[in-house]
């Protein structure tokens, strides 16, 4: 490009660029009220909302001879969508979709039988689920405005355990630490159940849940785990 | 047995949830007063019956007189416990069950009964702590007054003196020790303060909000003033927990303004608003929350109550906070000192029943002392006490004026009068207004419609005058511009920074027949009808 060239290609950008300047508007507010004042159906006590929740919470329940676990870091996770429809200021009804994780450490002490006899330096089952939950929501504050109020669920929850480890943890004669993640369990039923309540208030809530199907097949006659969880939930959504 | 366990852990844990739910608040009107008595001398300040006499507002109604004592003995002896009562709304909030409450409903002695819930929101925004200023902050502690010309009220030796404003907050820590309240505390400006949480008069701690609203009254750094009214008297008090605390606020601010009342203020200043916890933002009509009723009385009895509009213009929320929705309340909007238009915060208009609001505007930004210095900070909780600073000065000059022919001056002489939008109301209040002689405005630009063209084009003398700048922005060469449609329903508002002389195109084809479209520019408005048959070439 000869010298000549460029200086007309400058010209050219600055003649460019001033003229998209001069047509330029600068806005500073522009409301169309025609979509400001339409009504909004979505809202915590509106027609209907969707919310994305997570949750968090510690196996509660008894455990049995065989199959004892470690509370404490017994816990699960959870994370979903929730799509609630309102019905009346005191009653809604709602379905959830989301993945729970799951961690049951068991606890390696004499007369441990699930799913083995062996002692290990640490051994967990872990579950990976995909959930479909349907719930009832009964508000306590029928008065309230566009607000979640203070609220007590009641529901069910299915869960298709897709991923299930066992997960074994330990220390060879040398020194050094092996773990091993066996999957492929001919003992484990895939398709389980649960119920749940919910007590909360705006974004938190409390939850107890309570599986109502085995773990494991009947055939293997293994000890269950325990069955109640219980833990808190944060719901993410515009007040 | 595992089972077993399991399920009385889940019943256990529904059980022990429960009882938080058991009792409620509840607000319980009375069907009159009868065989009371009430005594005005003995009752109220003598502030208030100056106020009432002078603008001819009878001394006592039936909103007055007590509570007959038979009928809240009769509601207590069947629920729990009573917090508050309004002699106002002639009504007891009262904690109660469902059974004690349903009891309460039957007695004939009993008009309504209403469920309370809800805090309020103190409506600031953002909170910069100030080490030590710089050219930037000082330039805008000046602008906070001067874009209300408040330089005009100095001049003519307006300060509030003799105006007595109460404050409704969060609380006032540092106004007892803090340098710019030095002239309200050597001069006893203070006449009242009262804590409507605690039930006591303590009231410089908790929440800075409070101090950093009075600051935008009547603060001062050095000399320079931080609001307008540095001469008033006020009345403090402390109805807002800041933390939410659901119940209690709505009736703090009930009995708050009864005392105001009591006491002799002639302006309420309330930078809180009462939104989504109890109320759906379609219900901000001004008839529905008991502050928006009770703020409506409080304007029957010859007082200015001057609120803000809320910060919730981006929120799902969107609108006015009630009390702001009442008809009789002066609501403040922000304005931004970087565009002079809309700050992104502030909750926009108009009521659900389609009222103009927020009234007027003024700076959402602002330097206030805070309880242990100076902050930079933001929110319409701050618009609200220039106002009010504002309307203290002009009803010093006009002590003639009723409550309510204050409140109209006010709009009148806010910057884009006639125009508004429900952005801005009527645009930023203005000292000129009321202390130099009127002026007619004369025309800025002019309509011209050729073909199917309709442009705004400013008028020589506009399209060569540099654009002001403040702090390196452009500013107040503003254009505002609203299109009603043919039932005088504002369609669409908008403001442009007004760059060059063409400043605004449409063609006619973007209306309908009836539309109206009025622009707003350096103090001049003019409306054209769009009819459907425009004449070509027609310059208007």
């Amino acid at each position: 490009m000869n010298s000549g060239t460029k200086i007309s290609a400058a010209f050219f950008v600055f003649f460019l660029f001033a003229y998209f300047e001069s047509e330029a508007q600068t806005v500073i507010l522009s409301v169309d009220r025609g979509k400001d004042s339409i009504p909004s159906q979505r809202g915590p006590n509106l027609k209907k909302i969707s919310h994305v929740f997570f949750n968090f919470g510690f196996v509660a329940g008894a455990d049995k001879p065989g199959a004892r676990i470690k509370y404490g870091s017994s816990v699960e996770y959870g994370i979903g969508v929730r799509k609630k429809y309102k019905i009346s200021p005191v009653y809604s009804i709602g379905w959830e979709l989301g993945f729970d994780g799951k961690f049951f450490h068991l606890d390696q002490q004499d007369g441990k039988i699930f799913p083995d006899t062996t002692l290990n330096d640490a051994e967990r089952m872990d579950y990976g689920s995909t959930t479909i939950s349907f719930f009832n929501r009964f508000n306590l504050d029928p008065n309230r405005g566009n607000f979640m109020g203070t609220f007590l669920d009641l529901g069910v929850k299915g869960c298709w355990d897709w991923q299930i480890y066992h997960v074994i943890k330990n220390t060879l004669p040398d020194g050094s630490k092996v773990s091993s993640d066996i999957s492929a369990l001919p003992y484990v039923n895939h398709l389980n159940c649960e119920m749940f309540a919910r007590v909360g208030r705006s974004h938190l809530s409390l939850y107890a849940s309570y599986r109502l199907t085995n773990l494991f097949k009947s055939l293997y006659a293994f000890p269950e785990l325990p069955v109640l969880m219980a833990g808190f939930e944060l719901a993410i959504f515009r007040q | 047995m595992n089972t077993r366990i399991g399920c009385l852990a889940l019943f256990f844990f529904i059980v022990t949830a429960a009882p938080c739910f058991s009792q409620q608040k509840y607000w319980v009107t009375f069907t009159d007063k009868a065989g009371t008595t009430f005594n005005p001398q003995d009752y109220f300040d003598e502030r208030t019956i100056e106020q009432r006499n002078a603008q001819h507002i009878a001394l006592i109604d039936s909103t007055d007189f007590p509570l007959n004592e038979t009928y809240t003995s009769l509601v207590l002896s069947i629920v729990d416990s009573s917090s508050h009562s309004s002699r106002w709304l002639n009504g007891i909030a009262v904690y109660a069950s469902a059974e004690e409450i349903e009891k309460v409903k039957k007695l004939s002695c009993v008009f309504n009964v209403e469920t309370m819930m809800g805090s309020s929101q103190t409506t600031v925004e953002k909170e910069n702590k100030i080490v030590r200023f710089s050219k930037n902050e000082m330039a805008l502690m000046h602008y906070q007054t001067d874009r209300l010309q408040g330089n005009k009220f100095r001049e003519k030796n307006l300060d509030g003196s003799g105006i007595r404003i109460a404050l409704f907050d969060a609380g006032f820590p540092g106004v007892d020790l803090h340098p710019a309240f030095e002239q309200i505390r050597r001069n006893k400006k203070i006449i009242a303060v009262y804590d409507f949480v605690k039930k006591n008069d303590v009231v410089y701690a908790f929440n800075s909000h409070g101090t950093m609203t009075l600051s935008c009254i009547a603060g001062k750094f050095d000399t320079t003033g931080t609001g307008l009214a540095t001469g008033a008297e006020f009345l403090l008090a402390r109805t807002e927990m800041a933390v939410r605390e659901p119940f209690s606020e709505e009736e703090n601010w009930l009995a708050a303004v009864e005392w105001a009342d009591k006491h002799g203020a002639n302006i309420i200043s309330s930078s809180l608003g009462f939104t989504n916890e109890r109320y759906f933002n379609t219900e901000m009509n001004g008839k529905k929350s008991l502050v928006a009723r009770a703020a409506n009385i409080a304007a029957s009895k010859g007082m200015l109550v001057v609120n803000a509009a809320g910060n919730e213009g981006r929120e799902s929320w969107h609108v006015i906070d009630t009390p702001g929705d009442a008809d009789s309340v002066l609501t403040v909007g922000g304005t931004d000192p970087y565009t002079d238009s809309h700050i992104y915060f502030s909750s926009f208009g108009p009521t659900s029943d389609g009222r103009l609001k927020p009234n007027v505007s003024s700076p959402g930004t602002v330097i206030a002392a805070t309880a242990g210095g100076w902050a930079e900070v933001q929110g319409t909780s701050f618009s609200t006490p220039l106002v009010a600073g504002f309307a203290a000065c002009v009803w010093q000059a006009h002590r003639e004026w009723s409550n309510m022919k204050l409140f109209h001056e006010i709009e009148k002489s806010s910057h884009l009068y006639p125009y508004f939008d429900y952005a801005h109301g009527y645009g930023v209040p203005q000292a000129g207004y009321f202390t130099d002689e009127k002026k007619s405005s004369e025309p800025t630009f002019d309509f011209v419609i050729v073909n199917n063209d309709l442009k705004i084009v400013l008028r020589e003398k506009y399209s060569n005058t540099p654009i002001e700048e403040f702090l390196g922005y452009n500013t107040r060469r503003n254009l505002y511009y609203r299109i009603d449609d043919a039932n005088g329903v504002v369609r669409y508002y908008a403001a442009i920074l007004a760059e060059q002389k063409e400043v605004l195109y449409y063609t006619i084809d973007q209306f309908q027949p009836g539309d109206k479209l009025t622009v707003h520019f350096e103090g001049y408005t003019y409306s054209y009808t769009i009819t459907g048959n425009e004449n070509p070439a027609e310059e208007k």
